[in-house]
């Protein structure tokens, strides 16, 4: 069971895949860290060089883990703006002035601009071709370089880089070292940060699927920048340290067989790990120093190298050194939660007691209803909410999905729309989300247009949604799942964020006790730290409906949200939904258990082949023959003898 | 008229490793970066028979197109099936391994310096379309197309071509289908290895046998691949031809400095107007 890892403090202390509540081990981290490197400094200029180049490249692996690993983005530019970064700072130090802080804030200004820069075709290209355009970077750098040869120095490249100075003392290659090792651990520190936290979420949210992202209102543009950028930075550090300590800077250094390295490094550690980068980049370098003393054999010994670490590590050495981790927990006494203190209290013990689920209490799904929604507006007076759409028409490529279809949502109604597969129903969810853009027609809400077409706009005006198919992302813990609801409501920005500031760490515990509050109300409290992904799919239906509901919507969407529920999870959606009519939201439901349907709505409409055939309370669809007809088929039409349970 | 022959016949060596990426993209959804070293290979086997072993053409295209084969089945044992299962993009780093492993093996067997391998037809130069061009390239172009053709037939009407497509579309429901996925994968990397091999002894004669001739290659070749559109065999061989001649004529009027810049430019540009390609196919996808 997953769950008695994650109360393991060894294991917190180490896995990305626990929330972030093991902050305090940061501490330990950067001790081990520290501790770890120092040796290297006392060991002579051979291995402080070694040390400062294990730097370097665990760095350039680390920004590959961040756009790649955690967001998804294969864009791989690393290499060519820490080529950038290395020229430049090479003739900062040369020409210009020579102080390594100059260098090293020039440089993340750099990162900056061209991380951006060759991000940007990603946010219309994406996936493969985003991977081939910035992989390839690469073999346009001896070429530019040959271009400006003023600047660059041209194929014999920069020579004579002088040692670099602080404030005007010289640096020694010892002192240089401990200048990496103390970047290396603020780009660490920064990283894990980062990665730990509501931006991380989002940018898992953001790898599983573009459209879930902006169904919860955050903008997909931007967090792709925000990606591409963050993992542009430590691409920029490596150059300035590179540039100091060899002392060279030329063409032949940003090579293919260096890109190549970079991705095995990100790989062997680990993609989606952050120390696993360091890991990755000290392989690199090993690898690199090893096969050059084979000499003739070195390229055999790198090809079985890489051949037996991809096999090797085909879960990363992250996933070794955790699974290790584990291991050893597991035997150690099974300690009490950390956590208690943070959330209301559960069995200390591993084995969760299995809670019965079937009758829940109308009161609590209350508390946290009203919880979640009182937070702005302290006097319970719902606003009413209309959401109306008129005459909206959909066609794709020929096929008409949608036919004129007028109808409204209300606040404290159920408004449920049934049809057969393949009448529009989806789509009409989707027109309203703003995922398709309607070819006519409008949709209103509280009779102001919505933006057609863009969703993350829809949504913050207050559209929350489920797919039919649910979308969970990997690697997160239930809770944190539902939390990302509020990324956009709540925001904090980057620096907040890594600098943990109290105003962070407020949201942050807020995220989390409504997260979890809000599951066990569902149900599913015990399970808040387990890792949704490996959830069956009635609970990750729940977790949906949770993650939209956090979200404290005006109108929320809801995609076929009783598809394989048992009766007690059922139960559970039945109170929560008449729970959010309440509270005045106004609930679309598209269903296919036409018993639940006719239990729950207030106004059902029929849809078939893009039409609404009719429209009206349930007593009245129940017994309408067109709707008989277009389940039941013509024969049966006439006989109109409809048992709720045969549909 | 000649620079136009000359980008055709670089362009035909990069369409023929871009059609071995394909051939294994189509079937097991991963891009062999082996596949620019496995026709490294071939030169070297063509080397072997035509220069070493002194063997007639058709036995020295045999033993090249076995062996490289061979090499592709042990590729696709070595480094990929003990991948399969995995969620992860390792196949990046061990078909590079592999790579690495061949051209290592190579240099350790032959050293790293080029070596000749004579055309075994007529040498005489041809004018064509008052354009000049020696023999060997004229029958590297039209073998190229006529092996874009035979795949594009194998895939269309072959059982067992439709059956990597169907890979190619969904491995989940072609396996439902009762296509063993993996047998398709081996069958790719086997394919890979033949095409690569086959080729060797039309290439060496422009290339020279030369043990890194995979990494000038295999780059280009990614830019035509990407350019025609990933699993597209017309967009391979038209990318790889196209790429062929823009490399030459921008290398004679405005100097090779500029080769890849440009190139690189026409790739970014058609792929912001056609993120699949020039012939790759668009997947709409929604919730």
């Amino acid at each position: 069971m997953n769950l008695v890892n994650f109360k393991n403090p060894i294991i917190r202390a180490f896995s990305i895949r626990e929330s972030e509540s093991g902050y305090g081990a940061i501490w330990l981290v950067v001790g081990i860290v520290i501790l770890g490197l120092l040796p290297f400094i006392g060991l002579g200029l051979f291995w402080q060089t070694q040390l400062v180049l294990m730097i370097v490249y665990a760095l350039i692996v680390s920004g590959v883990n961040l756009t790649f690993g955690f967001a998804g983005e294969l864009a791989l530019g690393q290499v060519a703006i820490f080529a950038v970064s290395a020229y430049l700072s090479a003739y900062l130090m040369t020409h210009v002035v020579n102080d390594v802080v100059i260098a090293l804030l020039a440089s993340i200004v750099a990162a900056l601009i061209i991380g951006l820069f060759t991000g940007l075709p990603g946010l219309r290209i994406g996936g493969w071709a985003l991977a081939m355009t910035s992989f390839f970077l690469v073999i346009l750098i001896p070429d530019v370089v040959q271009m400006i040869p003023n600047i660059t120095g041209g194929v014999q490249g920069f020579d004579a880089i002088p040692l670099p100075e602080i404030f005007g003392a010289q640096l020694s290659i010892s002192e240089l070292s401990f200048l990496a090792v103390a970047v290396f651990v603020l780009w660490f520190v920064f990283f894990r940060n980062f990665v730990l936290s509501r931006h991380g979420r989002a940018l898992k949210t953001l790898r599983e699927s573009r459209h879930l992202t902006s169904s919860l209102g955050i903008s997909v543009l931007r967090m792709k920048l925000l990606a591409y950028v963050a993992g542009a930075v430590p691409a920029g550090l490596a150059g300035v340290l590179f540039a100091a300590t060899e002392g060279y800077v030329g063409p032949t250094t940003f090579s293919f067989t260096l890109v190549i390295g970079m991705i095995a490094g990100s790989i062997i550690g680990g993609m989606d790990s952050i120390y696993g980068a360091a890991a990755g980049g000290a392989l690199l370098e090993y690898i690199n120093f090893r096969s050059a003393a084979f000499s003739q054999y070195s390229l055999v010994v790198y090809g079985v190298i890489l051949v037996l670490g991809g096999i090797l590590a085909a879960h990363g050495l992250a996933g070794i050194g955790r699974s290790g981790l584990s291991r050893i927990a597991s035997a150690l006494p099974n300690r009490q939660r950390l956590d208690e203190s943070d959330h209301t209290s559960s069995p200390a013990s591993g084995e969760p007691e299995v809670v019965e689920v079937s009758e829940p209490s109308a009161m609590l799904i209350d508390r946290v209803i009203n919880d979640a929604f009182e937070t702005d507006n302290d006097d319970a007076e719902p606003v009413e909410h209309v959401l109306r759409i008129d005459k909206v028409s959909k066609d794709f490529g020929g096929v008409r999905a949608l036919r004129d279809v007028t109808l409204s949502a209300k606040s404290g109604e159920i408004t449920a729309m049934i049809g057969p597969n393949g009448s529009g129903k989806t789509t009409l969810l989707n027109v309203i989300a703003g995922v398709y853009r309607a070819d006519g027609g409008s949709v209103t809400l509280d009779g102001i247009k919505l933006p057609a077409g863009r969703s993350h706009r829809c949504a913050r005006r207050g559209i929350a949604r489920t797919f039919q198919t649910p979308i969970i992302p990997r690697d997160m813990l239930a809770w944190e799942v539902v939390a990302v609801g509020r990324y956009q409501s709540e925001y904090t920005s980057v620096a907040q964020s890594v600098l943990r500031t109290p105003q962070f760490r407020r949201v942050r515990s807020d995220d989390r006790r409504l997260a979890i509050e809000l599951l066990t109300d569902l149900g599913l409290g015990e399970y808040a730290y387990a890792r949704a992904e490996e959830m069956p799919l009635p609970h990750r239906r729940i977790l949906e409906v949770a993650r939209a509901i956090i979200r404290r919507p005006s109108v929320i969407l809801l995609d076929e949200p009783a598809a394989g529920l048992d009766e007690g999870d059922l139960a559970i959606l039945v109170q929560v939904l008449r729970r959010l009519r309440k509270a005045g939201v106004a609930v679309v439901l598209v269903e296919h258990n036409f018993g639940l349907v006719v239990e729950l709505a207030d106004v059902i409409h029929v849809l078939n082949l893009g039409d609404v055939v009719v429209s009206g309370p349930p007593a009245q669809i129940q017994h309408d023959p067109k709707v008989v007809s277009i389940y039941l088929g013509n024969e049966l039409a006439g006989a109109a003898i409809v048992p709720n349970e045969a549909l | 008229m000649t620079t136009l022959w000359s980008g055709l016949s670089v362009g035909a060596i990069f369409s023929l490793v871009a059609l071995g990426y394909n051939v294994v993209f189509i079937s097991s959804g991963i891009f062999n970066f082996a596949q620019a070293s496995l026709l490294t290979l071939g030169t070297f086997f063509a080397y072997l028979g035509v220069v070493t072993l002194h063997l007639n053409p058709i036995l020295t295209i045999l033993m090249a197109t076995a062996s490289c084969l061979v090499v592709g089945l042990i590729e696709e044992r070595v480094a990929i099936r003990p991948l399969s299962g995995k969620i992860s993009r390792a196949e990046l780093v061990t078909t590079v391994g592999f790579a690495a492993l061949i051209e290592g093996v190579i240099a350790l067997v032959w050293g790293s310096v080029p070596l000749q391998v004579p055309f075994f037809g007529p040498t005489r130069v041809l004018t064509i379309l008052g354009g000049r061009i020696v023999p060997d390239s004229l029958i590297l172009i039209i073998f190229v197309l006529v092996l874009a053709l035979a795949l594009h037939v194998w895939y269309k009407y072959s059982i067992s071509g439709l059956a990597s497509i169907a890979v190619a579309e969904d491995q989940v429901a072609a396996r439902l289908r009762g296509i063993n996925v993996s047998k398709r994968s081996i069958i790719a990397f086997a394919m890979g290895g033949a095409i690569a091999g086959m080729a060797g002894i039309l290439v060496a004669p422009q290339t020279f046998a030369v043990s890194n001739l995979g990494d000038a290659v295999g780059l280009t070749a990614f830019i035509a691949f990407a350019l025609g559109g990933s699993g597209s065999l017309l967009g391979a061989t038209i990318g790889g031809l196209a790429v062929g001649v823009i490399e030459q004529e921008v290398a004679r009027y405005v100097g090779t400095l500029y080769t890849n810049t440009i190139l690189y430019g026409i790739l970014l540009v058609v792929l912001l107007v056609m993120p699949n390609g020039l012939f790759g196919r668009n997947t709409a996808r929604a919730v």
